[in-house]
């Protein structure tokens, strides 16, 4: 594809300058936080590639003591750690940061600060992770860490709280991102970007921004109870108390499993942007493949049980998450089959990108297959903990998601840098990761049926075993030297790289509608969309292609629009609430689930204690009163809006000031019950009860606290700022009003599941 | 963005101070105590400047 760029040489830009820096440290643009995301896990990366190379070095031969069963813990930990939660998940983020706003005629993101927020809790989240090396002291768990191993008498260094606190802080701004996309994709399209307009790689960004929202924080609340046991003494998963790890494993593969597609998903939308344009034919079932995106993020969230059958579920749960899992693996053959029909017939122009989308194709459907092995019970037991395991997942996740990045990051590079990546080296770097890869993972396969255990530092000297092993271990280094030849071929096309153009491989997505690398400002004019390849329609009909700059009116025809159902609900959202405002949603989406699951432990475990205080202890009649103080302050901030809306400035300003003596009030309530039960000699760590009781109020009460902090910023905003109009503000007011109205409404169902016990 | 508009590339510090914060709170609480509270004083100067800039708007 190379003779479609042109032949100038351009020179590299230079960082070099306090200046350029701080531009790039402080920058809100959603194209640089991408680059950012997408240089910072290229790091992590490499990280996570050495610390494999390790791991292959040590299972090259059998019996071996190149590193301790200790340091193997650690660095298989950290390996899986890295992949999953700092290259493969925000590599996937970073493409959606620089792409989206493109591809559906936007400025920006729609909260940029947000975003660029989202991306610095990425990176100091994985340093404070990898900050665990330097205390001597790196998480030895495994990534989904199980408890009761990651228990205090079990693993004692401070590695699993390392391990808990960096993806924590991950995860906040993972979720951040997931609310920025919702609400970017809902409500920034341009002027006839209908929904069924969009590209599939933004549908996609879209359904896996929902998934995070729903599915990440179940890890956060699993986390936050087991840093809670290892170090405040609470009781959740200590066996000896009652405690259930089980309930671990219930909330991490609540979001362990659609953390697959979360994975996978965007992935799915970068193979569907790629495999059309070098097929030179429209995507096929373009409908079909959203909809089969849309199916699997729902049953995603069905078939987390799957991991678990070894845990003795039972009949039933065994059946019905092995159905589930079983029918996921149609709407995904869904996309396949429609990724084959659009090559099918079509010019296929085998570029660098092509070549990995194939690759992907090929790869991804291996994986798939395997996995549905798992979804039969009877195999699962077979198979779990044994290589098979590692072999499917990898198949998914390098062989599926990796070689999708890769194939975007040579489709998209030329937009992000305005250089064509070299096709000979790319061709080499393929070529060599299939090789690679494929002798690292497929043995696997077989190891996993002779019974060789995952997770294990070295291993008998039992027939095969060895060649099985020394092979994998050359295929992991091929795929080292795979990844320096792309390192290679981005230095070199970096300092040197032919100039590409605004539209190198002739394609149809709005991206390429602007210039190389695109400006600041991503488009001056807004550019028409009149289907779902606009770009098309417009060199079609002979007219500006490029709006980047100014563009005559004359030459811009108007766009067609399109008015379907599904775009008449998200017109109808839109005018009932702005852009914070669905964003305030989307937050409390997360915050449903990261209550859900307090509230389930609480259930779960308010009877179970073996000993010690119970819900007995509660003074209902007092809490009862308090509560009525913060579910009227709903009542006043509702008072306070209808104010604001008839622009009364001071009757807002009274109706907001007693809201927040009313959330005051109730905090008051609530210390008063907690210094009542220390008087009584009730602590956080006495039992089940009060440990899930302590954690799930607690938690209520900090929103509860950020909430006040929030109307107090508001009122304190309107006393000493002249200039703060609340007129003007009223998206953000509303915005904070919806969160308040939330936490009390939460509190209403803590309250009867705590206090109102005789109800059930 | 109907018309020709081309608004310059805005930048603003506070994020990154408030990731720095968040990381801060977390380091505190593997680590030492002290941290935490200088990620709490962080986060303050940090809502204090971001909010700044969002009214200046």
């Amino acid at each position: 594809m190379a003779s479609i760029a042109g032949q100038q040489r351009i020179p590299a830009p230079s960082i070099r300058s306090a200046e350029r820096l701080y531009s790039w440290i402080a920058t809100l643009d959603h194209k640089r936080i991408g680059i950012l995301y997408l240089i910072t896990t290229g790091v992590f990366f490499i990280l996570g590639g050495l610390e494999a190379l390790v791991l292959r070095l040590q299972l090259a031969t059998p019996e071996s003591g190149l590193i301790s069963p200790e340091a193997y813990n650690a660095i298989f930990t950290m390996h899986g750690t890295t992949m999953i939660f700092l290259v493969v998940m925000p590599a996937l983020l970073g493409f959606s940061n620089y792409l989206v706003p493109l591809m559906i005629g936007a400025r920006d993101m729609a909260f940029p600060r947000l975003n660029a927020f989202s991306y610095w809790l990425l990176l100091f989240g994985g340093l404070l992770l990898y900050f665990s090396f330097l205390n001597a002291s790196p998480p030895d768990t495994g990534w989904f860490s199980y408890a009761p191993l990651t228990e205090q008498p079990y693993s004692m260094n401070k590695g699993v709280d390392f391990w808990i606190v960096g993806l924590t802080v991950t995860s906040v701004g993972t979720i951040a991102t997931g609310v920025n996309l919702i609400v970017t994709i809902l409500a920034l399209r341009t002027r006839g970007m209908g929904l069924w307009r969009m590209p599939i790689f933004v549908w996609m960004s879209l359904i896996n921004a929902l998934l995070i929202v729903g599915a990440v924080p179940s890890l956060t609340a699993a986390q936050i109870m087991l840093l809670f046991d290892r170090n405040l003494g609470t009781k959740f998963f200590d066996v000896g108390a009652g405690g259930s790890p089980i309930l671990w494993q219930h909330l991490f593969w609540f979001f362990g499993h659609p953390e697959v597609y979360i994975m996978v998903l965007p992935a799915f939308g970068m193979i569907s942007e790629v495999v059309p344009v070098f097929s030179r034919k429209p995507v096929f079932g373009y409908r079909l493949l959203v909809l089969a995106g849309m199916a699997i993020a729902v049953l995603s969230f069905m078939v987390w049980g799957h991991h678990m059958f070894a845990v003795g579920m039972g009949f039933p749960a065994d059946v019905v998450f092995g159905a589930a899992s079983m029918i996921i693996a149609v709407p995904t053959g869904i996309k396949i089959f429609n990724w084959l029909a659009t090559m099918w017939g079509g010019r296929l122009q085998f570029t660098v990108p092509m070549l990995f989308a194939t690759g992907f194709i090929l790869m991804f459907t291996m994986g798939g297959v395997t996995g549905v092995q798992f979804a039969v019970v009877a195999a699962d037991w077979q198979l779990t903990d044994s290589y098979y395991v590692v072999a499917h997942f990898h198949y998914v996740l390098f062989g599926g998601t990796m070689l999708a990045v890769f194939a975007a990051a040579y489709y998209w590079f030329p937009k992000m840098t305005g250089r064509m990546l070299d096709e000979r080296l790319g061709k080499w770097h393929f070529w060599l990761t299939l090789a690679g890869f494929n002798l690292t993972f497929f043995p696997m396969h077989i190891l996993g049926l002779m019974g060789m255990p995952r997770r294990v530092y070295t291993y008998p000297d039992k027939p095969g075993w060895e060649l099985l092993n020394s092979a994998e271990t050359v295929g992991s280094f091929i795929l080292g030297v795979s990844t320096l030849v792309f390192i290679w071929n981005i230095y070199r096309t970096l300092r040197a790289g032919e100039a590409a153009g605004n539209d190198p491989w002739d394609a149809w997505t709005l991206e390429w509608a602007t210039a190389s690398p695109p400006p600041s400002w991503n488009f001056a004019t807004a550019p028409p969309v009149s289907g779902p390849r606009p770009l098309q329609a417009l060199k079609q009909q002979g007219v500006a292609t490029d709006y980047s700059g100014a563009v005559e009116i004359s030459n811009i025809p108007d766009p067609a629009t399109e008015d379907s159902q599904v775009d008449g609900i998200v017109d109808a959202i839109q005018d009932r609430f702005g852009t914070a405002q669905i964003g305030v949603i989307s937050f409390i989406s997360s915050e449903i689930v990261f209550f859900a699951a307090l509230i389930i432990a609480f259930l779960a475990y308010r009877t179970a204690s073996v000993s010690g205080p119970g819900q007995e202890s509660l003074a209902v009649l007092r809490t009862g009163l308090f509560s009525v103080a913060l579910w009227a302050s709903s009542g006043t901030l509702f008072l306070a809006e209808r104010r604001l809306h008839r622009r009364d400035r001071r009757g807002f300003h009274r109706w907001l000031l007693l809201t927040i003596v009313l959330g005051v009030v109730f905090l008051i309530g609530q210390m008063l019950e907690y210094r009542s039960l220390y008087r009584e000699g009730v602590r956080l760590g006495d039992n089940l009860f009060t440990s899930s009781f302590f954690t799930l109020t607690g938690f209520h009460g900090a929103h509860v606290t950020i909430g006040l902090i929030a109307l107090g910023i508001l009122f304190v905003l309107m006393l000493v700022q002249s200039r703060f109009d609340p007129v003007t503000h009223q998206g953000g007011i509303r915005a904070v009003a919806i969160y308040w109205h939330f936490v009390d409404l939460v509190w209403l169902i803590i309250f009867v599941a705590v206090y109102l016990r005789w109800l059930y | 963005m109907d018309q020709v508009d081309r608004p310059e590339e805005e930048l603003s510090i506070w994020p990154a101070v408030m990731g720095l914060a968040v990381a801060m709170i977390g380091l505190g609480i593997v680590t030492n105590i002290g941290f935490s509270l200088l990620g709490v004083l962080l986060v303050a100067f940090g809502i204090w400047g971001w909010i700044g800039e969002l009214i200046g708007e």
